[in-house]
């Protein structure tokens, strides 16, 4: 089977010749071809260039565009710094208060560098592997990408005591983001990854979700023109699927590193996909025994579940992970197969 | 003011402001702000801090309101607290900040209330601190304790630099270093790598480990 096939039928439920891998490696294709990160987040031809290597060197089932959510506020004016190893993180917001807001210049995403960028990225990914390899574009929900362009902490301190600021920063990211959805697909994206850490009850509170941010959310999920994956962003998901489960338009979660499978399985009953939930930030210090151990351990516990995917929790997979430790996961994934 | 503590407790579950405003500030009309901080915000704030660990339902957002709701009162305590008595309340003072290159303020921010609350003099230094500022501040004002915050592990490595520069000037016993922030949740190995002497698993809970740090200090002894 080829990737391609393998995911599909982990999303019809119908078997397959081994689970499917997923592996965030957005990051680790610059390793790989030793790119400079600057170009690698800026140069689509070179993003491209090291998900080939990607490809060719671990063969996970999916392919991941860019995943950097601090360069989607930059696209808003926020200002990023790069580092040697990680992927640029937000050093100063583009807004600083709930007055500037009315000033914030949307990025038009077919004229604007960054999501030009993205884009790009993914339509060259998708024309080089989309036949054989699923293409996962990354869009920052609407209600997570405030927090791109205000801090974590404004966006908190907005939906808390200033509910009418709050909706008018809603209402600029939630036609955003499904322009962008909507243009990853066009390029050629299998689906859209939406990291989703606001939706977390240990984030916000239950009554902000429940009245402000799920309605936001699910008027932007139905205008999406192809599947989802919400993805937990790092923070704990099971307590929103209940929520979530019937929401428009997605195919899939992926829960955070220490949730349980079994709970998400048992709310999401027998449909949607489940991806998880190896902890991805400490690949890169453990070693391969470790790692196939894990990996046995949550097949086993998911060896009836048809529609589940194994694959890391958390953001990219570190910088200095070892390639063998990568190879690890996918060699487990075919061993346990072969094993039944 | 027992009989108000469930009452609170609900308002900071419900993330509700104005109603344990409210509440307060009728108790204080009766008892004064100092009273009503010390014998009915306080033991509530540990209850709320035991829930946050606990219970999935309690937020970073009601840790934000908990921590508005103290910043509040604090101010309204030291309005009502005469001059003279205020220069007379001798506090430990502590340095807080964010490492180098780290800008998540909102986490280092409820630690610093919590820790007013609680009576430390906090010189807050603010986002982006490199490691000989932070040992230069703690020096000026002879802060026993540093307290750090990373929420990111690309960040959280940066203090090593700091752990280093306490070592380096021959600081180890006079200095203690807390370090915290999401990233040491979910790496509590972080800790020992970066070189930290403690850490809390949130806000509320800061005040209790930096005493108990204190009370470890070989050169301090007990509060």
């Amino acid at each position: 089977m080829t990737s391609i096939e393998r995911v599909l039928a982990a999303i019809q439920g119908k078997p397959a010749d081994r689970p499917p891998v997923s592996l965030p490696l957005s990051l680790y294709g610059a390793r790989l071809t030793n790119c400079p990160l600057p170009a690698y987040y800026t140069d689509a031809t070179a993003y491209a260039r090291g998900q080939r290597s990607v490809r060719e060197t671990i063969g996970a089932d999916i392919l991941f565009g860019p995943l950097c959510l601090p360069l989607e506020g930059a696209a808003f004016g926020s200002q990023i710094r790069y580092y040697d190893k990680q992927p640029p993180n937000l050093h100063r917001p583009a807004v600083a208060a709930a007055e500037d807001i009315a000033r914030l210049v949307v990025p038009d995403i077919d004229a604007h560098p960054i999501p030009l960028f993205f884009n790009d990225a993914v339509r060259l990914m998708a024309t080089e592997h989309g036949r054989e390899v699923p293409i996962a574009a990354i869009a920052t929900s609407p209600i997570d990408l405030p927090a791109m362009i205000l801090t974590l902490e404004k966006w908190i301190e907005m939906l808390l005591f200033n509910p009418q600021a709050a909706e008018a920063m809603l209402a600029i990211t939630l036609p955003y983001f499904v322009s962008r959805a909507n243009a990853f697909l066009k390029a050629g994206a299998t689906f859209v990854v939406t990291p989703i850490a606001l939706i977390s009850p240990r984030v916000v509170t239950s009554q902000i979700i429940k009245k402000t941010l799920l309605p936001v959310l699910r008027r932007a999920f139905e205008q999406v023109s192809g599947p989802l994956v919400v993805h937990s962003g790092g923070a704990a998901l099971v307590p929103a699927l209940p929520w979530l489960a019937n929401f428009p338009n997605v195919a899939g979660f992926a829960i955070s590193a220490g949730e349980s499978l079994t709970q998400a399985r048992k709310i999401l009953n027998n449909k949607s996909v489940l991806i998880g939930n190896l902890e991805g930030q400490r690949l890169d210090r453990e070693n391969v025994a470790q790692i196939k151990k894990k990996c046995a351990s949550t097949l086993r516990e998911q060896q009836n579940d048809p529609h589940f995917i194994l694959g890391t929790a958390g953001g990219d997979v570190p910088y200095d992970t070892p390639i063998e430790n990568l190879l690890a996961i996918r060699e487990a994934a075919e061993t346990y197969t072969t094993q039944l | 003011m027992e009989n108000h503590q469930d009452e609170l407790l609900q308002f900071l579950l419900t993330a509700d402001q104005n109603g344990a405003k409210n509440l307060l500030a009728g108790l204080a009309r009766i008892h004064g702000y100092k009273k009503t901080m010390v014998s009915l915000l306080e033991p509530v704030l540990i209850m709320f801090g035991d829930r946050w660990v606990h219970d999935t339902d309690i937020s970073i957002a009601h840790g934000y309101v908990a921590a508005r709701i103290a910043e509040d009162i604090m101010i309204k305590v030291t309005a009502e607290t005469p001059q003279n008595a205020r220069q007379a309340v001798a506090k430990t003072p502590l340095v807080l900040g964010n490492i180098e290159d780290d800008y998540h303020a909102l986490g280092r921010k409820l630690v610093g209330t919590f820790l007013r609350m609680a009576g430390w003099d906090v010189h807050d230094l603010g986002n982006d601190v490199v490691a000989g500022e932070f040992v230069d501040k703690a020096l000026a004002v002879g802060a026993p304790i540093i307290g750090v915050s990373a929420m990111m592990h690309n960040t959280a490595v940066n203090i090593k630099k700091l752990r280093s520069e306490i070592d380096g000037r021959g600081l180890t016993d006079s200095i203690k270093l807390a370090v915290g922030g999401a990233i040491f949740k979910i790496r509590p190995e972080l800790v020992e790598e970066v070189g930290g002497d403690a850490t809390a698993t949130n806000a509320i809970e800061a005040p209790e480990i930096m005493k108990s740090l204190l009370n470890d200090h070989p050169l301090r002894g007990a509060q």
